[in-house]
């Protein structure tokens, strides 16, 4: 049954890794991460949710979501308007396209049974999705997850119900494109909000400022009196719906697109 | 009392679902073409993630030093183990329909009425 030769390839594997490990271990070729927490990351900790610091704090429990949307805000403002290039670029590849229901296949889809249970995951992924969304400043998650979790939904209903069905449904590529942009325009007014709305008052505020600051006492309050007093982290619950809005229109469209049969293409307007 | 047996019943869902993975491993292992081995697969998947799933909600359940927490984690592993439950056939009837309209026959194969009905018509 077994053969000798798969015996000693095995073996021989085995050996070869466990020699360089020990050596790229014992030799300090890169160093094993230390138990202990380094000193920046308990800085972060320390400080994102400790209101008796409160200039240097986010107001939210999440490291990542306040790091990634308050101190380096504009890092991922510039990280999403990346994406949104690549996207724009994406499109630039296609811009014949006709996404029509006429042009996009013949619509039969899989069987019954996966078209039932389907249905009942369809319905359930924009669900989830807004929610790790919505609570990404409480939880780990936050609107690029939820954003790419939302992805799923079209693309296992093309999968499942064909291209046909989801351009007939109104996945048109202007409108994707559309919510899309009107994503990055919302995190794009969110970044100066706090700089306009302090500027009425005669304050100096900061590009993506969330929370106030001894030196620029402007931000928004991390916690909001809506029915019960709800903690939303000044700017990130708004951010992280932005973001959410802009990943999963994006990536839907990404989708769409790449599934898009060659004949959509309109070669006519290509030739002029 | 209750909370006893139902944790009980919660272990011996995890231990299942252990067994059914070792097995469901041998099957795909040792089972001759690719319809069998679909079938050892989809005992991997409802025996080995759907029963600890709900035995886990179970034994979450049963355990009140968590607290509040008990709740979210059962909640959490029945919406889980409901998912698995609905969507693992139909990715295995999928994976064997599209086997048999690009032609994998098990051999040997004594009767085939998916093929008689597609060239009847009843099927596209």
């Amino acid at each position: 049954m077994v053969k000798l030769k798969d015996v000693c390839i095995g073996l021989s594997l085995a050996v070869v890794a466990a020699i360089v490990s020990y050596l790229i271990i014992s030799y300090n070729i890169a160093s094993v991460a230390p138990e202990a927490n380094r000193p920046l990351a308990n800085m972060f900790l320390e400080n994102v949710f400790n209101s008796e610091k409160w200039w240097l704090w986010a107001g939210s429990p999440e490291a990542v979501t306040s790091i990634l949307w308050d101190y380096r805000g504009i890092d991922t403002v510039y990280e999403t308007a990346v994406f949104f290039l690549a996207i724009i670029a994406s499109i630039a590849l296609v811009r014949t396209l006709k996404l029509t229901p006429e042009t996009s296949g013949r619509g039969f889809g899989l069987t019954v049974i996966a078209k039932t249970v389907t249905n009942i995951v369809f319905a359930s992924i924009p669900i989830v999705a807004y929610s790790i969304a919505v609570h990404g400043h409480l939880t780990p998650g936050g609107g690029f997850q939820g954003g790419s979790a939302f992805a799923v939904a079209p693309l296992l209903a093309i999968s499942v119900f064909s291209l046909r069905v989801i351009v007939m449904r109104g996945w048109s590529k202007d409108r994707l494109l559309a919510l899309r942009t009107t994503g990055l325009l919302l995190i794009g007014l969110i970044a100066i909000i706090v700089v306009a709305l302090s500027a009425l008052k005669g304050i100096i505020a900061y590009v993506m400022q969330n929370q106030p600051k001894p030196w620029a006492p402007a931000g928004l309050s991390a916690i909001v009196d809506f029915i019960n007093p709800t903690l939303i982290s000044g700017t990130l619950f708004w951010l992280n719906i932005s973001e959410f809005l802009a990943v999963g229109a994006g990536l839907s469209l990404v989708f769409v697109l790449l599934v898009s049969p060659t004949k959509m293409l309109d070669v006519e307007v290509e030739e002029k | 009392m209750i909370l006893e047996v139902i944790g009980w019943i919660g272990i011996s869902l995890l231990a299942i679902g252990a067994l059914m993975d070792v097995i469901a491993a041998i099957g795909i292992n040792k089972f001759k073409n690719f319809y069998l081995r679909l079938h050892a697969a989809t005992v991997g998947i409802i025996g080995g993630a759907f029963y600890p799933l709900l035995g886990l909600g179970l034994l979450s359940l049963s355990l009140e030093q968590l607290g509040v927490i008990r709740f979210y984690i059962a909640g959490i592993s029945f919406t889980s183990a409901f998912f698995v439950l609905i969507t693992a056939p139909v990715g295995s009837h999928i994976l064997a329909r599209a086997a048999h309209r690009v032609g994998v026959m098990p051999e040997p194969i004594g009767v085939d009425r998916l093929k008689e009905d597609r060239e009847k018509g009843v099927f596209k």
